[in-house]
């Protein structure tokens, strides 16, 4: 339900912009900046609301950071304050992708520029085997899930599987497993 | 095509369970293998450029768009991403826990999270394959790894670091 001295649409949206604009480096810089501005400094969300944000929007798929906003600015209110607040937030970086695909298309070619970029990708490289790490612990608890993970590599590199197939798919074993327990337990 | 990327990019925010990371290896092999809008290389810049951006690392989606079909496929491909999680979200805020702890879409996650893992194992060996050309820039990158797991620096200093030193490296 929507705060009562919930914000104006307009400040919601310049808040989430201004979040938007400075939320470099991922989740975490995310938040620390939420918490900064609507918790500390506006004072309409309490820190217990971000926390609870972070915990139902997690089990969720996308992008946790912008759905964080998103269940915030929902709070704040409604429907029309999730779409402000969302859009407001993805802006600034839709923005500076733009330019940046536009710059691409014109000097990706130069010399100097595809040194640089050369440069870039190998370290995305290591921040992908980050990645890896960082979405393995949590989500690979046990021998099930070890094995799907294992399957799905396996079945992605060697077959030319839609990979939305290959997720759905190990969804659907997760239910198929769920059912399994139901069973066992009543 | 920008209805292509439109609904082919509402597909991978709608699975991408783990959050935006765990789109990546979604997007790679939807944009990279499947279709071949991308060249690995490209993909590699366009994550690259994701990170170095404020807000979510998925505003890659804007990126790929923009390269497939302008203006337009970048419009399509921001608003097809990130449309289903926030359309989500705001329906946990609505129903709070009922909807976000619902039994089924919490095993559906458990099922789906390991294989978008594995996928990510795979879009790994392919940006590897493609981009670690020389035992300098396997150092680099896991020199960038472990930056990354032992410190707190943000990433957008690693890649500002890491075209630097490409530069210097020369052809």
């Amino acid at each position: 339900m929507p705060d009562t001295k919930a914000p104006s649409l307009v400040r919601l949206g310049w808040t989430f912009l201004k979040i938007g604009a400075f939320g470099f480096g991922g989740l975490a810089a995310n938040l620390a900046l939420i918490e900064q501005e609507l918790v500390k400094r506006q004072r309409v969300v309490r820190q217990q609301e971000v926390v609870e944000a972070l915990t139902y929007t997690k089990l969720l798929p996308g992008s946790t950071g912008l759905q964080v906003v998103t269940y915030l600015a929902w709070r704040l209110r409604g429907w029309p304050g999730a779409l402000v607040g969302a859009a407001a937030f993805v802006t600034p970086a839709a923005a500076c992708m733009l330019a940046i695909a536009i710059l691409y298309g014109r000097f990706a070619r130069l010399p100097d520029v595809s040194l640089a970029l050369q440069g870039m990708a190998a370290a995305i490289v290591g921040l992908l085997v980050l990645a890896v790490w960082r979405l393995g612990r949590p989500n690979i608890v046990d021998t099930t899930s070890a094995l799907l993970a294992v399957a799905a590599f396996l079945v992605g590199y060697r077959l030319h599987l839609p990979p939305t197939w290959i997720v759905v798919l190990g969804g659907l074993i997760g239910i198929a497993l769920e059912l399994g327990r139901k069973g066992d337990a009543r | 095509m920008s209805l292509q990327l439109f609904w082919r990019f509402l597909l991978v925010g709608l699975l991408a369970f783990g959050g935006g990371q765990a789109a990546l290896p979604l997007v790679e092999r939807m944009a990279v293998a499947e279709t071949g809008w991308i060249s690995p290389r490209t993909f590699a810049d366009a994550v690259a450029f994701g990170y170095a951006t404020p807000g979510p690392v998925l505003i890659t989606a804007t990126f790929i768009g923009y390269h497939v079909a302008g203006l337009v496929g970048a419009l399509a491909a921001t608003l097809g991403v990130f449309l289903g999680p926030v359309f989500l979200a705001a329906l946990a805020a609505q129903q709070v826990q009922r909807f976000a702890q619902n039994r089924w879409l919490r095993a559906f996650g458990r099922g789906a999270a390991p294989t978008v893992v594995g996928l990510l194992g795979v879009t790994l060996v392919t940006l590897a394959q493609h981009t670690l050309t020389g035992w300098v820039y396997l150092a680099m990158a896991l020199v960038a790894a472990g930056l990354g797991l032992t410190t707190r620096l943000n990433p957008l200093l690693i890649l500002s670091a890491a075209a630097l030193i490409g530069i210097l490296l020369g052809p």
